[in-house]
């Protein structure tokens, strides 16, 4: 890696895996992921002069991508949500880039929920942002990603227990009950 | 078994059976795979490039931004 003697450069490249992580797990496409993270890199630069030295440039770049994102969606008018998951097959990663099975599961209940909640489920559990940040990324109010993520949670809750995750099985059911008779 | 109760409320009370922190550990997973190939090497040499083009315009400016 070669030295980080331009600030601007250092800040883009400490921030670039985790952006990088994000655009895969949005899109659930590898190839097209690094297209916007490059994208990205490509505006962030062209556009540094504007950024304010001492802000937020993890979250000014996710909002350039993130935009990149949706942007890139409408022209090619591409279906944005794809809840019935009939392209989650086709939208394979790269083979390996998830090891486990588990994980792939995990993958596939993501691409599962529409692009809002994913999104702000990522951006608040994954790339470490306070609901605030996300909702400035997003361009919406605090409350509306407050309850996206909840909604993106409780329905990956469902889509996992369906197909019979192990870790959400009976134990959720019962832990209610366990709860309360320790409560009690 | 009063004990064995225990610990296990204790594991939930402490996260380790809830289905948001599950959700959350998963997700860290997810990231953590991804950015484990690390920077692939056509970012790092797009970024070179930006910045060589970027300190010939420099030297032409002669330190105008400094």
């Amino acid at each position: 890696m070669s030295e980080a003697s331009d600030p601007f450069k250092r800040d883009l490249l400490a921030v670039l895996p985790n952006l990088r992580a994000f655009a895969v797990s949005l899109c659930g496409n590898a190839d097209r992921a690094d297209d916007l993270v490059q994208d990205a890199i490509l505006k962030a630069w062209g556009a540094q002069d504007r950024f304010e030295i001492g802000t937020n440039i993890k979250a000014w770049i996710f909002t350039i991508l993130r935009n990149e994102f949706y942007s890139q969606a409408r022209k090619k008018g591409r279906e944005v949500q794809d809840s019935d998951g009939v392209f989650t097959e086709k939208l394979a990663v790269h083979p390996g880039q998830y090891g486990s099975l588990d994980l792939q599961d995990f993958s596939k209940a993501l691409k599962q929920l529409p692009e809002d909640q994913r999104e702000a489920l990522l951006l608040v559990g994954a790339s470490g942002f306070a609901y605030e940040e996300v909702a400035q990324i997003c361009n919406c109010r605090v409350g509306t990603i407050k309850s996206r993520v909840s909604r993106a949670r409780a329905r990956l809750q469902e889509i996992l227990e369906i197909e019979g995750e192990s870790d959400f099985g009976p134990d959720r059911s019962s832990a209610a009950t366990t709860l309360r008779s320790f409560a009690s | 078994m009063p004990h064995e109760h225990i610990g296990k409320n204790v594991d939930r009370l402490n996260g380790h059976k809830d289905p948001n922190r599950i959700i959350s550990q998963k997700l860290k997973a997810l990231y953590s795979a991804v950015e484990q190939e690390g920077i692939p090497d056509k970012f790092m040499s797009l970024l070179e490039k930006l910045d060589e083009a970027e300190q010939k315009a420099g030297s032409k400016a002669d330190h105008v931004n400094e």
